[in-house]
């Protein structure tokens, strides 16, 4: 999907009402849907499978094909609200069990595939690392909470006195030593720590089997820095970092203002969290200093905002949050989306003040919708960004650290490791490539559902073993007629294209009900049900729901609701985007060519259109909640 | 449903497929784990009960026996009373 401006946004602004709540439930049935055709890489359409509030689906992502789930509401504004997507839902019945096992196999393969991914990412690191080091360079390394507080000489106003009542309490309650010991400890771990790479040879690609895997070389440093870093946060302590706080350099909120019951409330919590953060510092976990960082640094805020009698949070923004450019044309939009946005922060706010002592779900939802509101007001005020990332978000104060302490190693010693990381980095992703590299027929987003499907049917009591394929392949079949009503072969019968697996599912297994969810145009003009509206939303210049998106094909008509008017309007869709690459061929020198690409992409989309084929349903940069078709 | 449920619910998963993939090491356990709970707003899953008894409910859905999970407990729980009797209070709920 392109990186629409406001796409996004509205995206992670449902996410922050809805997203953090998907669980599973017991249900006697679950739905296939089929999503119909959109310009922006689903030619063919797509799928999907629902339960309940969670949707699964697999994704191409650089070359994977990789299982995603979303909450079933963004899911549906993603594709109808957004991309003008109508869907096509299949519920099949099945028994609670069945049900329950479908889920969990989606979910063990969500984990597994994605963790074999993560890994695969943290190999890359490691070969990174190693070649910097190669390099006689300095090492850095990102390393999360390092980034909260202030930089040693770039010290601004008073230490918090939150940092100097967290190392009386830690000494009161883990003695005057602990302090030094976990010193030692992680300094320790920086010298002594191995080279060696993780092997991929001994690390698990089967879609459902988790890969058990130590930590990689960049991530045993970084945790270890991480914890450097807290006790030097304790012991030497300094102010917040310029930029760590949400809006901080806005003007005050008064959506933001906080009450005598409100700061009373957050009294309560920071008693809370500073026993949790008191308690991290003996804690078990490698990565204990990157959990105390941000706990040290919600107290900060908390304090701040009891000083200042409004709300202080932590920018949950990522580093590396898209930063989208905002055009005249986007600015216009900044509004409605800031006022949802303040929305979701009131709801975000309350919870959390309905709430008692300091549950983290609820602040660092609170953290996310106020670091979105702050984000929008300061493009309101002419920032010429709009940094957006999905949630839910937790604050990761990410800061480059220079690694002095290393392990005694030779060049040999270090070319070697390099040689090693490099080899199993290529190995793994070879052999990751080779169970999930994406494929348009054998391995696409329809194939994996129903692979997901058999592999849970074959994980079954009395199923042969996988290596006797034919009887495998015939115990599934059984199991899916017994339990689903049918069998559906992932990838036969053109089952890899979506809207022919969805007739597929209808004709084999036992669906119950079907319903067809209308894209938000088509739900526009049905609820207003009037030829007049028909008629209005044909076209792009006359439409209320289409909002102009940078660089997306020209058109005209909207052919997707007009099949038998379909080659004629298609032929003036061609016409009208030839005629504007002609156009774009003159804005050459002053446009980069984009007149001539929104011209050439229009015109492309036009010609299935001429052989009664839709796929173009035009993007939608922002559809106001009124207009919003509900979930169904 | 809400949240914390769904994080609970990631975590009793999470501790099936680490148990049934033959994970053990306490290491390797807890830094998926922490991987696991950032993608849900997160940091501080250790101070949550709910987080061991989910623990111990994906442990009860595996096919360890009483040693085995008695081991599991101890080389997790480290020795915290509380946290063992939130693992075994799910361990029972699963079983």
């Amino acid at each position: 999907m392109r990186a629409h401006f406001a796409a996004w946004f509205a995206i992670v602004l449902l996410l922050a009402a809805s997203a953090r709540s998907d669980a599973a439930e017991t249900s006697d049935s679950f739905d296939y849907l089929y999503v119909h055709a959109h310009e922006d890489n689903a030619s063919g359409g797509h799928a999907a499978i629902r339960f309940g509030a969670a949707t699964f689906d697999f994704q191409h992502d650089a070359g994977f094909l990789a299982p995603r789930r979303e909450d079933s509401r963004r899911f549906q504004h993603s594709y109808r609200t957004l991309e003008n997507r109508s869907i096509e839902v299949s519920r099949i019945a099945a028994t609670p069990a069945t049900v329950a096992l479908l889920r969990d196999t989606f979910e063990r393969r969500l984990l597994a595939q994605s963790r074999q991914l993560e890994v695969l990412e943290e190999m890359r690191g490691d070969v990174a690392l190693l070649e910097s080091r190669v390099a006689a360079g300095d090492v850095r390394v990102m390393v999360r909470g390092a980034g909260f507080f202030a930089a040693a000489g770039a010290q601004r106003g008073d230490a918090p006195s939150a940092l100097i009542e967290l190392r009386r309490r830690i000494a009161l309650r883990h003695g005057e030593g602990v302090l030094a010991q976990r010193r030692a400890s992680a300094e320790r771990a920086l010298r002594e720590t191995s080279l060696a790479a993780i092997d991929g040879g001994a690390l698990a690609v089967d879609p459902l089997v988790y890969p058990v895997a130590g930590s990689s070389l960049s991530r045993r440093i970084e945790v270890s820095l991480a914890a450097l870093a807290a006790i030097d946060a304790i012991e030497q302590p300094r102010a917040l970092a310029a930029g760590a706080r949400a809006g901080e350099a806005l003007d005050a909120d008064a959506t933001l203002t906080l009450d005598a019951a409100s700061q009373q409330r957050l009294r309560d919590a920071r008693v809370k969290l500073e026993d949790a953060a008191v308690a991290l510092v003996a804690s078990e976990r490698a990565d204990w200093g990157e959990a105390f960082l941000l706990a040290a640094a919600r107290l900060v805020t908390i304090d701040e905002s009891l000083t200042s009698g409004r709300l202080v949070t932590l920018d949950a923004l990522p580093p590396d949050a898209r930063a989208l450019p905002v055009s005249k044309r986007r600015r216009a939009l900044v509004p409605a989306l800031l006022a949802e946005a303040r929305e979701d922060l009131v709801v975000a706010r309350e919870r959390f003040l309905a709430g008692s002592g300091f549950r983290e779900l609820d602040w660092s939802a609170l953290e996310e919708a106020a670091s979105r509101v702050a984000e929008l007001r300061a493009v309101a005020d002419g920032a010429p960004l709009l940094r957006v990332a999905s949630g839910p978000l937790l604050p990761e104060g990410r800061a480059a650290v220079v690694v002095t302490l290393r392990p005694d190693a030779t060049p040999e010693d270090l070319s070697r490791a390099l040689v090693a990381a490099r080899a199993a980095e290529r190995s793994y992703r070879d052999a990751l490539d080779a169970r999930h590299g994406y494929d348009l027929i054998t391995r696409n987003c329809v194939s994996e559902l129903f692979r997901t499907v058999e592999a849970a049917l074959a994980a079954e009591p009395g199923a042969p073993a996988a290596a006797d394929r034919d009887a495998a392949l015939e115990f599934v079949a059984q199991e899916s007629e017994r339990r689903l009503g049918g069998y559906v072969a992932p990838a036969a019968r053109a089952n890899f294209i979506p809207f022919v697996s969805s007739r597929n599912v209808r004709a084999r297994w036992d669906v119950v009900a079907r319903a067809h969810l209308p894209s938000v145009r088509e739900y526009a003009v049905a609820q207003e049900g009037t030829l007049r509206a028909v008629l209005r939303e044909s076209n792009t210049f006359t439409s209320t729901l289409a909002t102009p998106v940078d660089h997306s094909g020209f058109f005209v008509f909207f052919t997707d609701q007009s099949w038998p008017l379909r080659p004629l309007l298609g032929a003036l869709n061609l016409g009208a985007a030839l005629a504007r690459s002609g156009v774009g061929i003159l804005q050459l020198p002053f446009d980069r060519g984009r007149g001539l690409r929104d011209g050439l992409d229009g015109a492309l989309w036009s010609l299935p259109e001429l052989f009664f084929a839709n796929i173009r349903k035009g993007t939608n940069e922002y559809v106001p909640p009124a207009l919003r078709p509900p979930p169904g | 449903m809400d949240d914390s449920k769904a994080f609970r619910n990631d975590v009793s998963h999470y501790t099936e497929a680490f148990v049934d993939a033959g994970g053990a090491q306490q290491d390797s356990f807890f830094s998926g784990l922490s991987n696991l709970a950032r993608k849900r707003g997160v940091s501080d899953w250790e101070s949550d009960p709910g987080t061991w008894e989910a623990i111990g409910y994906g442990l009860g859905r595996t096919e360890v026996n009483d040693a085995q999970r008695t081991a599991y407990e101890a080389a997790w729980a480290n020795g915290d009373a509380e946290r063992e009797t939130a693992m075994a209070r799910g361990f029972a709920n699963a079983r």
